[in-house]
């Protein structure tokens, strides 16, 4: 029977994308399952292995010591390829991995039982692998039993990726946004990669919770969402910080070409008109400063652009303001609407 | 909104999930999540293991999830109530 999910390679990396899991330290929940995994079917190896579109990277490993591998070597590339489990009984007789350098040298992998990761909507992120250094078979209740670790691993990854979305607007929620931050600023350590955060407020909100009822101000949040989101880049990323505030964090941008998406947002705001009755419109204050030596911290980041949509409130609202990074005490207005 | 739940089918104690406000976007996740876990005890048994074992696979199980399910929750509330 076709299944086009499991044949859809760009889809589902971009599904494995949406979890941000790829390349985060090792965590309890996880680390819990395959210790798990390891006592119950008693194996030497147990790992939660995430196959990226070029490699496999391991969540969670027991007795393996790389963290991650090339694709091509994965066992767990062929096991994606279906719905069910992948059982290799003695892989040095198994065409597909007799010459594998895991099966012909260290850690000697014999035998391998392995679980599809299967989102909710159906794509194969990776797989849960009992792995063993003597050929073996496993019973249909052991596969069962991986099969149920396998569903409860997909459990956590799941709520984490609901924990990231708020449920009004779908734009990432402010721990979220936070951590994007916290990665942001690594990033600039690292490799001194720019990056750029913009505040937004709503202006007047309150007078439409006021004047039209709070679905009407669920309707703007909704409606200002969805302008910012369809303006963002890929990899920008777009949360909502409080009732409404907004964050967008522009990865590899300089202070200059964020004001001048800043603008950009603003105008489009500016020119929306809300369906409702009345229709609706708004317009919004932004706040703008750029990572620094001096603010290489998520907090002190987002003082700096606290500030300067403050000063941009204070302007008279609607309009666009950033800190110049010369001078923290030196506001300079970017636009005036 | 509060939902109320029974425990896992085969293990002892109350619902570990009880008396938390659970936000409708997580409702199915947490409905998923005990399905799963009533198969995994039921795959357990299957197994051999005995029904001290399941308990502390289980409880190991749930605990992880319920502290995961609080952040989650904490995260949503805290953009929402702001």
């Amino acid at each position: 029977m076709s299944d086009p999910k499991l044949h859809d390679e760009a889809a589902r990396v971009a599904a494995l994308r949406r979890y941000e899991i790829l390349d985060t330290p090792a965590e309890a929940p996880f680390e819990r399952i395959t210790g798990l995994v390891k006592a119950v079917l008693d194996v030497p190896i147990a790992t939660l292995s995430l196959i990226d579109s070029e490699r496999q990277w391991f969540k969670s490993r027991i007795g393996l010591n790389p963290s991650e591998t090339a694709r091509e070597l994965s066992f767990c590339t062929h096991t994606i390829q279906s719905r069910e489990p992948l059982i290799v009984v003695d892989a040095s007789l198994d065409p597909r991995f007799a010459e594998n350098p895991f099966v012909t040298g260290p850690p000697s992998i014999k035998s391998y039982l392995g679980v599809p990761l299967a989102t909710p909507d159906g794509y194969n992120l990776g797989a849960l692998c009992a792995i063993d250094t003597r050929p073996r078979s496993y019973s249909a209740a052991q596969v069962e039993v991986l099969k149920s670790f396998a569903a409860i691993a997909m459990d956590e990854m799941e709520l984490r990726r609901l924990a990231q979305v708020d449920p009004l607007t779908g734009t990432v929620t402010r721990r979220w946004f936070c951590t994007e931050q916290d990665r942001a600023v690594a990033r600039f350590i690292r490799d001194q990669r720019p990056s750029a955060l913009v505040l937004m407020d709503i202006d007047h909100f309150k007078r439409i919770n006021d004047g039209h009822g709070h679905p009407a101000g669920d309707l703007v949040l909704r409606a200002v969402a969805q302008s910012l989101a369809s303006q963002i880049r890929t990899n920008d990323v777009l949360g909502r910080l409080g009732g409404e505030e907004f964050g967008i964090l522009l990865p590899d941008s300089s202070l200059e070409a964020a004001v001048q998406a800043a603008e950009r947002f603003r105008q489009t705001l500016e020119d929306m008109l809300v369906p409702h009755d009345p229709p609706l419109r708004v317009t919004a204050s932004f706040g703008i400063a750029a990572l620094a030596p001096d603010c290489l911290a998520a907090e002190l980041w987002t003082k700096r652009a606290d500030r300067s949509l403050y000063a941009a409130k204070h302007a008279g609202r609607n309009r666009c303001c950033a800190v110049d990074p010369a001078s923290e005490q030196s506001l300079r207005e970017a636009t005036l609407a | 909104m509060v939902e109320k739940h029974e425990p896992a089918a085969g293990t002892s104690g109350g619902d570990p999930f009880a008396g938390i406000d659970i936000p409708l976007p997580l409702l199915a996740s947490l409905r998923r999540h005990r399905e799963h876990l009533a198969g995994l005890v039921v795959n357990l048994r299957s197994v051999g293991l005995d029904q001290a074992r399941i308990e502390a696979s289980v409880s190991v199980i749930v605990e992880s999830y319920k502290v995961e399910l609080l952040g989650a929750i904490k995260s949503m509330m805290a953009t929402s109530d702001v």
